[in-house]
């Protein structure tokens, strides 16, 4: 009997993509068989044939028509995002490209998952098999180590899973150890792990066994996304990546949606996040243009879906978010009421209605009773599952029971808040707040604050995020305890325990710098007539630059007689420097590496050494296609203005070429401080940043002090600043 | 109109230093170069001239932006070509999209007898335009980038947000569909 070679092999074999022996072997049946060399002769033709297809005549005044639409101020975001080849930039990356396509050859089909990044992530790799996986399927692991664990026997692989069901944040029990990896001969770490059914998108990290080392890739994470059986990540898959990286990368989740649509352009849903991060970053007067053009859109999806007597959930759900993103009242309330016509016993039908009770009777003597009386048969719909929209509904009626001073009702609620919520230490301090009207519950209350320092103390793995190894997550739950410690305090006191009260706020003042925990600390001590220790407490407050100037006057006015205005100033610049020590005690300084060079406005090329301030320097990375970053700029000119006042500069990086765009949306900002570019991609690589607003505060050696992300981190930048000047003209010897 | 001419192998990287400074003129150069590949490719994966026309539009309406994105890392060619073929690739994945004649100018040369020295040849071709409008979307979509567009698999699986393997597969099966369909009419 002949066996003939499989149709691909023919296929490839014609399109001379088989290797030199597999091509021999083909080579040599075919010289027997006409059968095969017939269909290669054909195969061979189509090719040809494909070539030879006719070109289209491109279609006359377009050039006019985009000239037109320019000039009418419409633009368009093109979806190119991850369309280039992932450069070969340095030696160092050439090498490592050689490397991974030389495994690629040995293991076929695996796939890196990202571009390699820069800096520290170029040591590491981290790759799956296989890299397109279907739900559930068993995943091979192999970790091409960074040098800071190569020599480890045995390496963790731990993971943050999400189901179609997580929310946007990234808190709560949702870490877990999947794999083991071993290293082998060849230094690489190999293990598998189970991808649990319902989970469509995971990121992951390596660590040592003991979870004190980390590589996290640069905190990009590496990350598997769940793919349909046509070969597409899923649509679900995306949304969680989305979700995933709204709280670490706003511009990849931009880019990640722009992607959805463009895998999935039938989905509405994928449309109206499209146009809610539009607006955001291009800001509401830009994004009009972009609405017309979504309203077309829009348009045609109703044409199209809305004659249909039956849709999914997800596609009508989507219509109404479109509609309602793209400002159409009345389509919001066509769709929104088909939704809760079809999906009676739908989250969101319950979540909507639960919005319309308290609308309805907001202001009414007794809404909130009606309001809790009428909600608990639509809960019953809902109560034996659970979803993000469960919690927003909980987190609504316990505002609402107490607005009815119902603690029963605030008591049942907590329940299911508990049934249904992953429990986190700042809700539950939140809602341990809100039963301070009801002295019955201050057990409640207590229990509450306690369980929440509980689950800081721990350190479970489940909590741990992916970033951070076990003593640096202990070191921010710590930081995290202070607010708690000082709710816990003021409890106490109100509870009648004043000397554990005052324990509890003194082991918190001991334990960090915590502007709440000294005030709660100087009302207790103002209330047990410790008028000096009071003063002393409110002054390391007035110390701080963060503190209302108002400080001042609040303590010369409790202080009485006790208020000197010399001690006063030797205890505000003894407050002061305990703050710089607590601070410079929580760096880890490191140095840049290498020479930054950047292009200022007038297109000078400087040095960041030349920008480089006395005592510190900060470094601000900015973008204006980040939303958050855009929604900084308040509080970055602020910044910019309290550091000239210290003489310490700024130095804002813009992560693209000077052109008038961006003159123009500066401009349009109202943006006044001056802006650097990173022409070369220096500034990005020796600071390894991620994402944006992220910051970095230089020392008066130009090494990295300290390092945040995010408008609220913005915040410390000034706490940071003191430090540094205070460490060097108080603390003399003291070095980073 | 301007006149659409096949790209030239130079000067690229001036026109996008320029296109990044809000220059017109560069954005004008790069439509005479581009646009010409842009509405083939649009068109071959769409099949519809009005949604070529659209996506040509579309592209050079949002280019001065999006050429921020562009850093460089492979030919401009390549990448404006790949942005063309994902926006075409948005146009036909909607549910909506209205199948029309495809490659309009080839039913003339059908009906009107062909006797040039290449009449054979053309006429392949116009018999596998028809033969591609039965394929599936997806299948006939990677054949038209592989074999008349000239995409690597890898390059083909990023436009589709799918892995270079199943292009390969698909690439396979539209090869042996159309070869039944061309087969069955001689």
């Amino acid at each position: 009997m002949i066996f003939h070679p499989r149709f691909q092999t023919l296929s490839r074999f014609a399109s001379r993509g088989l290797g030199r022996r597999r091509a021999g072997r083909v080579a040599r049946h075919l010289a027997d068989c006409t059968r095969c060399r017939r269909t290669v002769a054909e195969l061979r033709r189509l090719s040809e044939a494909a070539k030879r297809l006719p070109e289209p005549e491109v279609p006359e005044c377009a050039w006019e028509e985009i000239v037109g639409r320019r000039e009418r101020g419409d633009r368009v975001i093109l979806p190119a995002a991850d369309l280039e080849p992932s450069g070969v930039r340095s030696s160092s990356q050439r090498y490592l490209v050689i490397a991974a396509s030389a495994v690629l050859l040995v293991f076929g089909g695996l796939l890196i998952l990202r571009p390699i990044p820069e800096a520290a992530a170029l040591k590491s790799e981290l790759r799956f098999q296989p890299g397109d996986p279907l739900m559930g399927v068993r995943v091979e692991v192999e970790y091409r180590p960074s040098p800071a664990l190569a020599a480890e026997g045995r390496l963790n692989l731990r993971a943050r899973h999400r189901t179609p069901l997580h929310g946007e944040s990234n808190e709560g029990p949702m870490q877990s150890t999947v794999a083991t990896l071993e290293r082998g001969d060849d230094g690489i770490f190999r293990g598998s792990f189970q991808l649990p059914d319902s989970v469509v998108y995971a990121a992951f990290a390596v660590e040592d066994v003991d979870g004190s080392r980390v590589d996290h890739n640069g905190r990009r994470l590496w990350e598997l996304l769940v793919h349909a059986p046509d070969g597409r990540p899923s649509y679900e898959a995306l949304e969680q990546k989305k979700n995933d990286l709204l709280g670490r990368n706003w511009e990849l989740a931009f880019e990640t949606v722009q992607r959805m649509v463009a895998l999935y352009p039938e989905r509405p849903g994928a449309w109206a996040e499209l146009l809610a991060f539009q607006r955001q970053v291009l800001g509401e007067a830009a994004a009009e243009t972009l609405v017309a053009e979504h309203r077309a859109r829009f348009q045609e999806f109703h044409r199209e879906l809305a004659e249909r007597p039956t849709l999914p959930a997800d596609r009508v759900i989507g219509m109404s978010s479109y509609a309602l993103n793209s400002q159409d009242r009345e389509a919001w309330d066509l769709w929104t009421e088909r939704f809760e016509r079809d999906f009676p016993g739908h989250p969101w039908t319950v979540f909507r209605r639960e919005n319309e009770l308290a609308g309805g009777y907001e202001g009414e003597a007794d809404g909130a009773d009606r309001y809790l009386a009428e909600l608990e048969p639509l809960w019953e719909k809902i109560s034996h599952h659970s979803s993000s929209i469960h919690a927003t509904i909980i987190w609504n009626a316990l505002h609402q029971a107490r607005q009815a001073d119902d603690a029963q009702a605030f008591l049942r609620w907590l329940e299911r808040y508990r049934k249904h919520v992953s429990v986190t230490p700042e809700d539950l301090r939140y809602i341990a707040r809100q039963t301070d009207r009801w002295p019955e519950l201050r057990e409640t209350e207590l229990d509450l604050l306690r369980e929440a320092l509980r689950l800081l103390e721990a350190v479970p793995d489940s909590r741990r995020a992916l970033e951070h190894g076990v003593e640096r997550q202990r070191q921010e739950n710590r930081e995290r305890s202070l607010d708690i410690l000082a709710e816990l305090g003021a409890t106490l006191v109100a509870a009648g325990d004043t000397a554990a009260g005052l324990d509890t706020l003194a082991l918190a003042a001991r334990r960090g710098w915590n502007l709440q925990v000294f005030r709660a600390l100087a009302e207790v001590q103002f209330a047990i007539g410790d008028t000096a220790g009071a003063l002393r407490s409110l002054a390391r407050v007035a110390g701080d630059p963060l503190a209302p100037g108002s400080v001042v006057d609040s303590a010369r006015q409790r202080g009485g007689r006790h208020f000197e205005p010399a001690s006063w100033g030797a205890w505000v610049d003894a407050g002061r420097l305990e703050m710089a020590r607590r601070i410079l005690a929580r760096s880890e300084p490191r140095s840049l590496g290498a020479e930054v060079h950047l292009r200022d406005a007038g297109g000078r090329v400087r040095t960041l050494e030349e920008l480089r301030g006395e005592d510190a320097t900060v470094v601000l990375f900015w973008s204006r296609w980040c939303g958050p970053a855009v929604e900084a700029i308040p509080d970055i000119e602020w910044l910019y203005g309290w550091l000239g006042a210290r003489g310490v500069p700024l130095v804002i990086v813009v992560d693209e070429a000077r052109s008038d765009e961006l003159d123009q949306f500066i401009a349009r900002r109202g943006v006044e401080f001056p802006t650097y570019y990173d022409y070369e991609g220096e500034a990005k690589t020796a600071f390894n940043k991620f994402s944006t607003p992220e910051y970095f505060v230089l020392d008066r050696s130009g090494r990295v002090a300290f390092a945040g992300l995010g408008k609220k981190a913005l915040q410390t930048v000034a706490r940071e600043v003191i430090a540094l000047q205070v460490g060097g003209d108080l603390l003399g010897g003291l070095t980073l | 109109m301007p006149r659409l001419t096949m790209p030239e192998p130079r000067h690229d990287t001036v026109l996008i230093e320029r296109l990044k400074t809000g220059s017109r003129q560069a954005l004008h150069e790069l439509y005479c170069r581009y646009g010409r590949l842009v509405y083939r490719t649009a068109l071959r994966v769409t099949e519809s001239p009005q949604d070529a026309e659209d996506v040509l539009q579309d592209l050079f309406v949002g280019l001065p932006e999006a050429i921020s994105s562009y850093e460089g890392r492979g030919s401009f060619e390549g990448w404006i070509r790949r942005v063309a073929a994902r926006m075409a690739m948005m146009r036909l994945r909607r549910a909506s999209h209205r199948r029309e004649v495809p490659f309009g100018t080839l039913t003339v040369a059908e009906e009107e007898p062909d006797t040039g020295p290449d009449a054979g040849v053309r006429l392949e071709g116009v018999a596998l335009a028809r033969a591609l409008t039965q394929l599936a979307e997806l299948d006939r979509v990677v054949f038209v980038l592989r074999e008349v567009e000239g995409y690597s698999h890898a390059e083909i699986g990023a436009i589709l947000g799918i892995t270079g393997t199943a292009s390969r597969s698909r690439l396979h099966r539209a090869r042996r569909e159309l070869m039944k369909i061309l087969g069955s009419r001689q």
